[in-house]
């Protein structure tokens, strides 16, 4: 019996240790996903880093070397390696465009890149590598828990880093070497309260949020403009990978309200809109910003999410001409739409490339200068303006779905000093 | 708090209920037969909804019935190549250890693969099982109807072919004692391919089930894996109609428990569940002795 017993508790310690491995190993170790893509832009890295290679070896030399080279970190592999794959198109882009039209200060542009696996523990070690190239700045990781791993890290070493994470806790710690270029999670949830009451004309709100950072952030920042409003409301949870949320949706219809304000992510998205629908709630329903990705629509149904309205930083179908410009080029080249991601990134290589040209020269600590002091740089996101707490971009877009194609109802721009 | 609103929470508990009530019977089946455990169950659950939907619907381009059919096959060989691959040579060894690290690396495996074939974002079939019923205030899903109606039939005909079948009694006698059935006569190691083959079966239909509500991705099946486990330590781990009573409980448990606790806790109802049965009921609720 006894020996049973401890043959129970190795096979037990065994499995939790094997389950545990099992939760890293998942993010680390998933390779290949996007393979055209990954394949074409390996080669870009190979040429990159020996470039980048020959530059060390001259030391100083770099600096009057014919190149310029930033540091990307991005999702390759791992829980969200379309992100990444996104990402590393929107910054190809820019970079061949900015090379096409002469460069920087005369000179190439270049990046390396590596992998995170949207990881905080793969970010800081890809992080390291990359701040021991010869880098003049950094863009990604991206995710607000991947930026807030690195940044002291980043702030160390005295590297200027763009980053897409989008959470309040970024700007919080104050890091005058971190940078955003996606709008914040407070200015969103701002928006969307404004819509739901000025321009819906909400009496009654049901606040629905996902519990963690995001869904918790947003929450905080919809609540609180809720109650400056001084418009009635009442927040319910769920949990990441839920997938029945017929008590919640119950409660919202029994307390009657006229207008949702979904804070969640994409694979909930789905779920919320599905059974909203089948369980006949008659409201309107206002969203954050990833529900109108091509992605999350292609897995519903086009009634589900007929008139949703949702706040987001980009929508392809948008008649602004810096917009169309980039979905039309980007449609050229790789034969795909582009999102959330690969706009945002594009965005941010451009800003670094304004940044250096305004400083003069590829010195980290005068591109950071010259980016907390840099004004309207156009990007497919918005403007991209450095405000006091290194945000970059102080628009979104409130968009409205019709039969699966969201567009355009609204652009708010916030101020800033 | 309505009493169609209550009324609604039961029914959709009962729905997934009974999803939980398969996952358990699933492993049951398996571990009745070996006396192990199968880790990668809820992989095979995942595999079953991305051949049938990945592959045999969107990309081969089936009707639903074809579809269903070739996937319910291809998941039976699959089963038999788990069983001769990983089952029989390990179920042997000195520590069942070797058998269960075998089956949580095959589930990695599984995952890695979908994502290989079949990408890694989420997708859907559109129009599948789409549609709702409607009694008075209460809505019923058509999806959810069917989750009933297959799990009901699948356990009446698992107990008639356990119960009334040679083959069926031959496997009940395995699960009894392994030495004495080999002594009888009976294809031990034969035996195990063909109940690790129809545990692959329940699982691809569990898969094909939950398509329309969870949508295929890599991670659909992280929940109902744990639950189902939970709903067979409540119902009366190893016994059939023990894992219909003990799904169906927890996941009408759950549902109601919004009522009185905040939403976000509703998980840990299955779990709380689960530990005062392993302390005060050990057997379960039908008390089910072997």
């Amino acid at each position: 019996m006894k020996r049973f017993t401890s043959l129970f508790l190795v096979l037990a310690m065994a499995v939790s240790i094997f389950a545990g491995c099992g939760g890293s190993a998942d993010e680390k170790k998933e390779t290949n996903a996007p393979e055209e893509t990954t394949a074409a832009a390996k080669e870009e890295q190979d040429t990159n880093a020996e470039s980048g290679a020959a530059e060390e070896s001259g030391g100083a030399q770099a600096a009057g070397g014919d190149t310029v080279t930033f540091g990307l970190s991005c999702a390759i592999t791992g829980n969200f390696p379309l992100a990444g794959e996104r990402t590393l198109q929107g910054v190809q882009m820019a970079v061949d465009e900015i090379n096409a039209a002469g460069g920087v200060l005369g000179k190439k542009l270049e990046f390396v890149y590596e992998d995170d696996g949207n990881d905080p523990t793969q970010a800081v070690t890809v992080v390291t590598k990359l701040l021991n190239e010869d880098i003049c700045g950094m863009i990604g990781p991206h995710t607000t828990t991947n930026c807030l791993a690195v940044q002291e890290l980043v702030g160390e070493t005295k590297i200027p880093y763009i980053t897409g994470g989008s959470g309040i806790k970024i700007a919080a710690a104050e890091n005058p070497w971190v940078f955003q270029c996606r709008p914040s999670d407070g200015m969103n949830g701002i928006v969307a309260a404004d819509f739901a009451v000025k321009e819906l004309g909400a009496k009654k709100v049901g606040v629905f949020f996902n519990n963690n950072d995001f869904g918790v952030g947003g929450r905080d920042a919809v609540t609180a403009e809720l109650d400056k409003l001084e418009v009635e409301y009442i927040t319910l949870g769920h949990n990441s990978g839920d997938t029945d949320m017929t008590s919640q949706l119950m409660q919202f219809i029994s307390e009657g309200i006229d207008t949702m304000i979904l804070w969640t992510d994409d694979a909930e998205d789905v779920v919320v809109a599905r059974q909203a629908y089948e369980l006949g709630l008659e409201a309107n329903v206002i969203t954050s910003a990833g529900v109108v990705m091509e992605q999350v629509l292609s897995q519903m149904e086009p009634e589900y999410v007929e008139g949703w309205y949702s706040v987001t930083d980009f929508v392809p179908a948008n008649e602004d001409p810096v917009v169309s410009k980039f979905v039309e080029d980007f449609k050229a080249l790789y034969d795909i739409e582009p999102e959330l991601y690969a706009s945002a990134y594009y965005g941010a290589v451009k800003f670094l490339a304004a940044a250096i040209e305004k400083a003069g020269s590829d010195d980290p600590a005068a591109i950071r200068d010259a980016m907390a002091e840099l004004k309207d740089v156009n990007g497919p996101t918005g403007t991209l303006s450095c405000a006091s707490d290194n945000t970059l971009i102080h628009s979104c877009v409130v968009t409205q779905i019709t039969d699966l194609k969201p567009a355009v109802v609204n652009t708010v721009t916030a101020d800033f000093e | 708090m309505s009493f169609a609103m209550i009324m609604q929470l039961i029914i959709s508990g009962v729905a997934l209920g009974f999803i939980y009530s398969m996952v358990s019977i699933e492993y049951t089946l398996i571990f009745n037969s070996t006396g192990l455990l199968n880790f990668s169950h809820d992989k095979l659950i995942m595999l079953g909804a991305y051949v049938f939907a990945g592959q045999f619907v969107l990309r081969t381009g089936c009707g639903y019935v074809a579809a269903t059919i070739a996937t319910v096959l291809s998941m039976f060989i699959t089963g038999i190549l788990i069983a001769k691959g990983i089952f029989n040579p390990l179920r042997n060894m000195a520590s069942p250890i070797f058998a269960v690290i075998g089956t949580v690396i095959m589930g990695r495996i599984i995952k890695e693969l979908c994502r290989i074939i079949w990408g890694a974002t989420a997708f859907n079939i559109p129009g599948f099982m789409k549609g709702t019923f409607k009694f008075g205030g209460i809505v019923i899903t058509r999806a959810n109807t069917y989750i009933i109606i297959v799990a009901v039939l699948l356990v009446v005909a698992l107990q008639l072919y356990f119960n009334h079948t040679k083959s069926g009694k031959a496997m009940r006698c395995v699960q009894q004692n392994k030495t004495a059935a080999t002594l009888m006569g009976i294809n031990v190691s034969q035996n195990i391919n063909i109940t690790i083959g129809i545990s692959a079966v329940v699982c691809s239909v569990i898969g094909i089930l939950v398509i329309s509500l969870f949508s295929v991705s890599l991670t659909m099946t992280n929940m109902i894996g744990i639950k189902g486990f939970a709903a067979g330590v409540i119902g009366g781990f190893g016994y059939f109609p023990g894992c219909i009573v003990g799904g169906v409980l927890i996941g009408i448990l759950e549902n109601l428990s919004t009522l009185v606790i905040p939403s976000i806790y509703k998980d840990c109802v299955a779990f709380v569940l689960m530990i005062v049965f392993l302390l005060v009921q050990p057997k379960g609720i039908l008390g089910h002795k072997k």
